[in-house]
């Protein structure tokens, strides 16, 4: 843990560290692929559990929970992506096998695109969508 | 204005992908599901061994799997979404809707969560209580599991004998809660009710009960040479596809990966009981069966240990009428029947959640069918599928 900080404050310093009971970052989606690549490989970072679509308002994002099977440790990082209208992010499913449907399931929640990921569906709703129930907290949802 | 659209989807094999070039510039291509040579096959979305409402689009070359297509949504109820116009109270009674088999773990999970987020202190006794109830439940759900699997693979009187043997647990759940299938047991601070008086010996009389059963099982159908050959070397996941594809739950650690949540982080009072995480080491159809079998022993020994420990005292703490979460994000995880339930809340200090997610256990096993199945007969696809045990309403939450 004490290296991945170290690594963190060499190379992506403008990483910012949140508090709460695990260790939080929040990168830029540029800075994100890199330090995905690096925490897979060289941090023991192996098991992705949870995968998370955000809406914060202003920005959509992605919030990803790790752990090592090794040490047990965990890890969340927070990403957003740059334009709320077109947003986009780079797949880590070539790193974590788990992220193919949880990356569909945002893209169709949340319109997040995955660049490189081998399959853009919608998981859940149709190949259209379906708006009503469309997770966007911006639209409202008719009782 | 009728929400749901009455015409349907047409289902398409050309999809959409955005692909990044070596200059960063990202173009949009096209990826093709299967092409128009290949022979494409719908199971489900009724059939009997989808377990539920979901359906694979299976390509086939005579009776040979070449890739599973798998598609979901069919009972998405946007729970998730349902969650974030809801009190944290109201919230609850979802949980038990998403994968029903293990209602009493994934409404832990939340009640933990919460719990966590308001600094809230459960009493001794409703963490005995609910760590009892989550035993019950896991036993309760691994006889249903032994009981449809042998039936998909044809064993039809062990479909009986499960469901005979799963009653006497519904009964007492029935007692307590109220309820068999939707318990709502578990609340914010404690548990609802305080156990029936009939309650303890209930579960003594059937911890003594179930072992002399599970023989009757090992002998309708583990040692049937038929059920053997179509389960041993079929299906293997190793454990790196398990860690990658996070399978946990008795899948992944059929598979030789240690993911039991109340070993890694123990909650309830798994730390003060004494049992084996049930690890091996085939990763095919046979040890995930195997696997389930033997936790079922394992949950009776954790139960034994517990039933006459439930120490006196309040089942509850009062809590306001209105709770409202401090702002942050919070995040919890059990061990449900079938893996790692997660929680994740982000609270902005309102009365009901930012955003709610459940990491479901039930998403990343339907999405080794894929890996699992291709090559293999079509009749082991059932078998695959009925080994991995998802439930469908915990994938399409």
């Amino acid at each position: 843990m004490e290296n991945l900080k170290e690594y963190i404050e060499k190379r992506i310093p403008e990483a910012v560290e949140e508090g709460g009971e695990i260790l939080t970052l929040k990168v830029e989606p540029g800075a994100f692929r890199e330090l995905a690549v690096q925490l897979r490989n060289d941090f023991g970072f192996d098991y992705l559990v949870c995968m998370t679509g955000m809406d914060w308002g202003e920005k959509l994002g992605v919030i990803y929970h790790f752990r090592s099977t090794l040490s047990g440790e965990n890890l969340v990082v927070k990403t957003e992506a740059f334009d709320r209208e077109n947003p986009e992010l780079f797949t880590v499913y070539d790193l974590w096998a788990t992220a193919g449907l949880n990356e569909r399931e945002i893209f169709d929640f949340f319109g997040i695109r995955f660049i490189n990921h081998p399959d853009m569906r919608r998981l859940f709703c149709g190949t259209t969508g379906w708006d009503i129930l469309c997770e966007k907290i911006t639209i409202p949802v008719t009782p | 204005m009728n929400p749901v659209r009455l015409e349907s989807d047409e289902t398409l094999d050309v999809t959409p992908v955005l692909e990044a070039q070596e200059d960063g510039i990202v173009e949009e291509k096209e990826h093709v599901v299967f092409k128009d040579s290949e022979y494409v096959v719908n199971i489900g979305p009724q059939h009997p061994a989808t377990h539920g409402v979901l359906r694979f689009r299976v390509s086939l070359e005579g009776e040979i799997v070449k890739k599973v297509d798998v598609n979901c949504g069919y009972i998405h109820r946007g729970i998730e979404k349902m969650c974030e116009s809801m009190t944290y109270p109201q919230t609850l009674a979802l949980t038990d809707r998403l994968d029903y088999l293990s209602a009493h773990q994934n409404r832990h999970a939340l009640c933990m969560c919460i719990e966590k987020a308001l600094g809230l202190e459960v009493p001794e006794r409703a963490v005995y209580i609910r760590t009892i109830m989550d035993e019950l439940t896991r036993v309760a759900s691994h006889l249903l599991f032994w009981s449809t699997f042998c039936m998909d693979l044809g064993a039809l009187t062990a479909f009986f004998y499960g469901f005979r043997d799963r009653e006497k647990i519904l009964n007492l759940l029935e007692e307590t809660c109220g309820g068999r299938l939707i318990m709502n047991y578990n609340v914010i601070g404690g548990v609802m009710a305080d156990i029936h008086p009939n309650f303890v010996k209930g579960v003594k009389d059937f911890i003594r009960y179930l072992p002399s059963m599970m023989k009757e099982y090992d002998e309708v159908f583990t040692g049937n040479i038929i059920a053997r050959q179509r389960m041993k070397g079929i299906g293997v996941l190793t454990r790196e596809q398990a860690i990658s594809f996070g399978v946990t739950g008795p899948s992944g650690r059929a598979s030789g990966w240690a993911c039991d949540v109340r070993k890694v982080h123990p909650y309830g009072v798994y730390e003060k009981v004494a049992f084996t995480e049930i690890v091996r080491e085939d990763g095919d159809v046979f040890g995930r069966y195997k696997v389930r079998l033997d936790e079922i022993r394992e949950s009776l020994r954790i139960l034994e240990q517990l039933i006459d420990a439930i120490p006196e005292g309040a089942y509850a703490v009062k809590t306001k009428p209105i709770l409202k979460l401090p702002e942050g994000s919070y995040f919890s995880s059990v061990e449900a029947s079938r893996g790692e339930f997660g929680v994740f809340i982000e609270s902005q200090g309102e009365k009901n959640p930012y955003r709610m997610k459940f990491r479901s256990p039930g998403l990343p096993l339907v999405s080794v069918v894929d890996t699992l199945a291709s090559g293999n007969k079509i009749a082991d696809l059932i078998a695959i599928g009925g080994s991995l045990d998802y439930v469908v309403p915990d994938i399409d939450r």
